[in-house]
């Protein structure tokens, strides 16, 4: 039997989804990868707008998860080297997706599990969303080129304790190179050279983790009662127009389009999958 | 798992306990005293993994005592949140003076800014989960109401999912690169944070919409029911497929009780039917039947604890005038005025009203009651 997964979705024909799969039984094989096998304890990433080519499932029962691309935050250079293959669940963000997905499509709540309001629901999507987008980040950094700053193991260690130490303080508006150094007892030019590599400087480099933070809390969706301006300033921004205008070099969009996005319910079931015994049937 | 007494370490430090085991704690959770029922010297001390800014760290030894004390507390506030998850052996946490059990596949939070004691009875395995208060947002109001309680993934859809993706976390921190690993642990923060919502009844940030929704048709369905024996914690929880725990939890938020409410609105509808002006008055004993009330004395008991008075004061004193008083809760716009009776006020033509006033001539404990009356009047 071949054909992609049905794209059909509450938002209408066409909208671009991610599509997260596995097998709870027998496992499918993908012509473009004929020597390997999604079987159960393997995820596929589908990209609804990139066609799979035949897929052939014996026996299977499929999990799938369906995400309107729109709400990952995740860049398509990421999403083109992760979808229409097979990916290991026994490890990193995929084997903390496998349980979840497995857990939901079975419905494999302990009993007397509380009903979420639509609120849960849609925070619950996100969650998931982000996720996913994890697992895709998580991909795409597996490549071969992938080069991390320092060229010793002694480097690469004192740069993880900046980036431990800094991880913690990123709310901290004060945050200032010389300040950073000092901590780490290191000079400046070391620091940053340490971070050399990966985005220029250490004043990106926080800049960049502060506007994910902020791309997380604004994209909760828990009812756009959070102001943009009181995220910025959780996280250190001192000018939110600053604020707004890095947010939208950086994601594409601005702050309060991301919250808006995330916010909306895109219909009954959202995240939940299907469950199995409807799922994968539906093949063209 | 030996159960052993742990000692009392006093004012002096216990010597069982390496200086290692202390300098984690201190650094990673908040400085504490730990008490430790034999030598700590067989376990390794907790070495912490770190995921963007959550600090993991995975605790094993045999019995250990836990304690912020109000001096520690005092002589150095902290300014992280931990979510602690038991993995086996059973502890004894309390905080803001909550005590609970914390059993394997349970989890609690631990706010080290306010004073705590988690004691662990026996050989255990626990994992710490540490971030920055400041991250989780959640405000000190709420995190006082989190503390000493354990949430069990059956409370919930965010407990279910959540308390194990927490605990695999730990195996999984190791495996990603650094950048995965920040993103990883802002995802992990989403969880505590649904985590923290659901155990606090909030649906997820609109003032507990869907909670007091919940609430709504929770109390709907008992007015529904009132007449039905069957009506218990047990049978309402499963008719909204919610444990009775969260039934529970949901109505004490509304500052009552299941059983209270159930108990307070039969009571309404019998002092409704005592008063009623039929030719043949309903018997007491009747009307307590017909509700619920097994028991004459207990039935007397409860209503006056409830209205103020007897129920053979409430059905003797009638009003004078031809108005037929209405008592009880403001009957909803929805719920249709029955048939009026004979014409200028049969027995039910009032019960269509949406007053609920009651005479000064009432008893004086009665006018200070109010029965859900949203006008504010009596």
């Amino acid at each position: 039997m071949a054909g992609t997964p049905s794209t059909g979705s509450p938002d209408g024909p066409g909208t671009r989804e991610i599509v997260l799969c596995t097998p709870l039984r027998g496992s499918l094989r993908l012509a473009s990868e004929p020597t390997g096998r999604v079987g159960a304890g393997h995820l596929l990433l589908v990209d609804s707008h990139r066609p799979l080519g035949t897929v052939s499932a014996q026996g299977c029962e499929l999990i799938l998860l369906r995400i309107p691309r729109r709400l990952l935050p995740c860049g398509d250079d990421a999403l083109a080297c992760s979808t229409g293959r097979g990916h290991d669940g026994a490890k990193g963000t995929a084997a903390l997706l496998l349980p979840l997905l497995r857990t939901l499509a079975t419905r494999d709540f302990p009993p007397g599990v509380s009903p979420h309001g639509p609120t849960t629901a849609v925070r619950l999507r996100n969650v998931l969303a982000d996720l996913v987008a994890c697992l895709v980040r998580e991909i795409a950094e597996q490549g071969p080129d992938v080069d991390r700053a320092g060229s010793g193991s002694a480097d690469r260690e004192a740069a993880d304790r900046v980036r431990t130490w800094l991880n913690s303080r990123l709310m901290d508006s004060r945050l200032r190179p010389d300040t950073v150094a000092a901590a780490h007892y290191m000079s400046v030019r070391r620091l940053h050279k340490l971070f050399e590599g990966e985005s220029g400087t250490i004043s990106r480099w926080t800049q960049q983790r502060r506007l994910e933070e902020c791309r997380r809390e604004l994209g909760r969706g828990d009812g756009g009662t959070v102001m943009v301006s009181s995220v910025a300033q959780r996280w250190g921004f001192v000018n939110a127009a600053h604020f707004s205008r890095a947010f939208r070099a950086r994601f594409g969009m601005s702050p309060r389009a991301w919250r808006e996005l995330r916010a909306e319910s895109t219909g009954g079931g959202d995240a939940v999958p299907r469950h199995p015994e409807s799922a994968g049937r539906s093949s063209r | 798992m030996a159960q052993t007494t742990l000692r009392n370490a006093g004012a002096a430090k216990d010597e069982t306990v390496p200086r290692r085991w202390e300098e984690v704690f201190a650094e990673y959770v908040a400085p504490v005293r730990l008490t430790a029922g034999g030598p700590l010297s067989g376990h390794p001390a907790p070495t912490p993994a770190h995921l963007g800014c959550l600090t993991l760290l995975e605790v094993e030894a045999g019995p250990l005592r836990v304690q912020r004390t109000p001096r520690l507390v005092e002589a150095g506030p902290s300014d992280r949140i931990v979510l602690a998850l038991q993995r086996a052996g059973v502890a004894t946490l309390t905080q803001d003076g909550r005590n609970t059990a914390l059993e394997p596949g349970g989890a609690a939070f631990v706010d080290p800014q306010r004073p705590f004691s988690l004691e662990q009875r026996e050989d255990f395995r626990m994992l710490l989960l540490s971030l920055p208060s400041r991250v989780l947002g959640v405000p000190t109001a709420g995190l006082s109401r989190l503390t000493g309680l354990q949430i069990r993934r059956e409370e919930g859809v965010a407990a279910a999912l959540g308390i194990p993706f927490l605990d695999r976390l730990a195996l999984v921190a190791e495996q990603v690169p650094p950048g995965v690993g920040e993103t990883l642990a802002g995802n992990s923060v989403e969880w505590i944070a649904l985590l923290a919502d659901e155990a606090l009844g909030e649906s997820g940030g609109t003032g507990g919409d869907s909670r007091r929704h919940l609430a709504q048709e929770i109390r709907a369905h008992i007015d529904q029911n009132l007449g039905d024996a069957d009506l218990t914690p047990g049978r309402i929880a499963e008719a909204h497929h919610i444990s009775v725990r969260y039934l529970h939890r949901l109505f004490e938020k509304e500052g009552t009780t299941i059983g209270r409410l159930i108990q307070q609105r039969r009571i309404e509808e019998c002092a409704r039917e005592l008063v009623r002006r039929e030719r043949a008055s309903p018997t007491i004993s009747a009307v307590a039947r017909r509700w619920g009330f097994q028991n004459a004395t207990h039935f007397s008991r409860a209503f006056k604890q409830v209205l103020g008075v007897s129920p053979r004061q409430w059905g003797l004193s009638r009003l004078p005038e031809a108005e037929p008083l209405v008592v009880g809760p403001l009957v909803e716009e929805s719920s249709p005025p029955r048939d009026p009776g004979p014409a200028g006020g049969g027995p039910d033509a009032g019960e269509g009203s949406r007053a609920a006033r009651w005479s000064s001539t009432r008893s004086d404990s009665v006018q200070s009651y109010d029965l859900h009356d949203r006008a504010g009047q009596g």
